[in-house]
């Protein structure tokens, strides 16, 4: 087995990543900004599940059979806390903004940064 | 084979909805998008064998997360403007260099699913192995690497989960509001907190509607008949979870988000001030250290009966027996997790639709 | 007999992956949200029935008890809870002033529509 099947997720994960970083920079309104982060971030938690995955293996949870062989739960620990720690530092980037939209009026990162020039003199 | 071309779809599927998310002009419908592409993911990891993982996106991504981005949304504007070009260049071509470079990288990378690829050697050997069951009495493997193995690990990551409750309580809790005098005063007083439950422009905003008309969900005769009968059960299935992380997927993270949900179903139907009836702020605010403190402190004691930092076996009441230190250890740790996860999250709802 | 329950099973799985892509359609389809939740939220709970009694089946006729009864109670919950969440956000939107979508609007509703 080569080529392209051989890196399945690998190519999911590359996909997820760049669409999220390009959001991350290209938008403008920093909720959006938010939303491409966490798609970057997914991005590498498919990277980081495919790597736990064997062909042949089950879900790491012991059955009767001495013989099964089970996928890494390695990745697994990693990433479930991981997804628990995005949803709450999402939350922490969210209160920050609303916080902007308070002082500006506005979640645009240009227009936030045009009313900065305004205030200089 | 049939394995790969499911797993080809569905990572089509979620890429799509990425690309979705990021496209949509209407923050509304970017977070519903997002639900579904967590939704998706959650499939995806069951089919990659994360069942755990699953556990917690479908609960954390597709519940909470999208909670959260609606409390959020009401507050910032749910549209982005539309003054800006359709492709930022710079971007595009930084984003491409990066994935070309990745791309060339990935040639070297193990095959997918190779059960021979360096990430199964070493430890990860003995993580799947049945000496790691007969070490922990843990069925599942995941729970001892997650609560045992890699302990501190696990610590650290519930430690940043409180901070970023704490982080959210610093920005948005308002210092009029915030005395736990005045928290208690709600609690004690249910008259008092009766006419808040109802109150027209608070129940509005968290429903995305600022200064509105009463949306009196709490009267709704089968929202809240169902809510009522509902909620019980949330929080016993999230307890079953927390101390259940051993025999089956789930733990400490997936429970205590569990039991969030149930405090976050009270609030959109009944109110917030209702909700904080049945968890006020002084107590969600003070479990969600003792959480992390429970944690620390089966360390301490581990420590105090002569062994190391979280050495579970030293727990065991039968010293013949070091297994049963263990599961004592793990549950007790998995309970320090739920308690912190389920107080934050509880406080990250909070705060965001309060003002 | 084990293959008769396979069959049965196979045949409620495929009822149930066809109706939801009926509901799959209408929600592309139709004209107006009201609608839409309509087909989504009708045959949403029509086809976790199909799907989990499909399951149920082959739980059962593999001997996974504990499996079965949790289908089982998946079953009930989602049966109490999603037509509930149907009706949560149908009502949202009828009290936001989002009315029903029909062929002849009403004239006070063509004038709005015409502005």
């Amino acid at each position: 087995m080569g080529g392209a099947a051989a890196h399945l997720p690998h190519w999911a994960y590359l996909a997820l990543m760049l669409v999220g970083l390009y959001a991350a920079i290209a938008k403008p309104n920093l909720a959006k900004k938010v939303l491409g982060l966490g798609i970057f971030q997914t991005g590498i938690f498919v990277f980081y599940i495919s790597l736990g995955f064997k062909f042949g293996a089950t879900a790491p949870v012991v059955t009767g059979d001495p013989e099964t062989v089970y996928a890494n739960p390695l990745p697994h620990v990693l990433i479930l806390t991981a997804i628990v720690v995005s949803v709450s530092t999402m939350a922490v980037a969210l209160s920050l903004i609303v916080l902007i939209k308070r002082a500006y009026g506005t979640t645009e990162a240009d227009e936030i940064a045009a009313l900065e020039v305004e205030d200089e003199p | 084979m049939n394995e790969l071309a499911l797993l080809a779809g569905l990572l089509a599927l979620v890429v799509a909805t990425a690309v979705g998310t990021v496209q949509a002009r209407n923050l509304y419908a970017a977070t519903i998008l997002l639900g579904i592409y967590s939704l998706l993911m959650a499939l995806t990891w069951t089919l990659l064998h994360a069942v755990d993982v699953a556990f917690t996106e479908a609960s954390v991504g597709a519940g909470v997360s999208t909670i959260l981005l609606f409390a959020a949304l009401v507050r910032i504007g749910g549209r982005e403007t539309e003054n800006q070009s359709n492709l930022h260049l710079p971007a595009l071509l930084l984003v491409l260099l990066l994935g070309g470079l990745l791309a060339y990288g990935l040639e070297d990378a193990p095959a997918f699913g190779d059960p021979d690829a360096p990430v199964h050697r070493r430890a990860a050997a003995f993580y799947t192995s049945l000496e790691s069951y007969h070490l922990s009495h843990s069925k599942n493997l995941a729970t001892p690497v997650l609560a045992s193995y890699r302990g501190y690990d696990t610590l650290f990551e519930t430690a940043v989960i409180f901070t970023a409750g704490l982080a959210m309580i610093l920005l948005l809790r308002k210092e009029s509001a915030g005395s736990p005098a005045e928290a208690e005063e709600i609690a004690e007083d249910p008259p008092a907190a009766e006419p808040d439950a109802v109150d027209p422009g608070r129940s509005a905003r968290l429903l995305g509607r600022p200064g509105g008309a009463p949306r009196d969900l709490g009267r709704h005769p089968v929202l809240s008949k169902v809510c009522k009968t509902v909620v019980p059960f949330v929080v016993v299935f999230g307890l079953y979870v927390i101390t259940h992380g051993e025999l089956g997927p789930g733990g400490g993270f997936q429970g205590g988000v569990i039991i969030a949900a149930a405090f976050v179903l009270v609030a959109l139907v009944f109110g917030l001030p209702r909700a904080r009836q049945f968890l006020p702020r002084a107590w969600s605010d003070a479990l969600a250290g003792v959480g992390v403190l429970v944690y620390a402190g089966v360390g301490l004691t581990t420590m105090a009966l002569g062994g190391t930092y979280l050495e579970y076996a030293r727990l065991a009441l039968d010293p013949e027996h070091p297994a049963g230190g263990q599961t004592l250890g793990m549950t007790l740790v998995e309970m320090g997790v739920g308690v912190t996860v389920a107080a934050v999250m509880a406080t990250i709802f909070s705060e965001m639709v309060e003002d | 007999m084990n293959a008769v329950l396979d069959v049965v099973a196979g045949l409620l799985l495929a009822l149930g992956c066809f109706t939801a892509l009926t509901s799959a359609l209408g929600l592309y389809r139709l004209p107006d949200f009201f609608a839409r939740i309509h087909a989504a939220g009708k045959t949403d709970t029509l086809v976790q029935l199909l799907v989990v009694g499909a399951l149920l089946i082959e739980a059962a006729r593999l001997g996974h008890l504990s499996a079965a009864l949790k289908l089982v109670l998946i079953s009930i919950f989602l049966l109490v809870t999603s037509p509930t969440a149907t009706h949560a956000i149908a009502s949202a939107a009828y009290q936001e002033g989002l009315r029903p979508w029909s062929p002849d609007p009403a004239p006070s509703e063509a004038e709005e529509s015409g502005a």
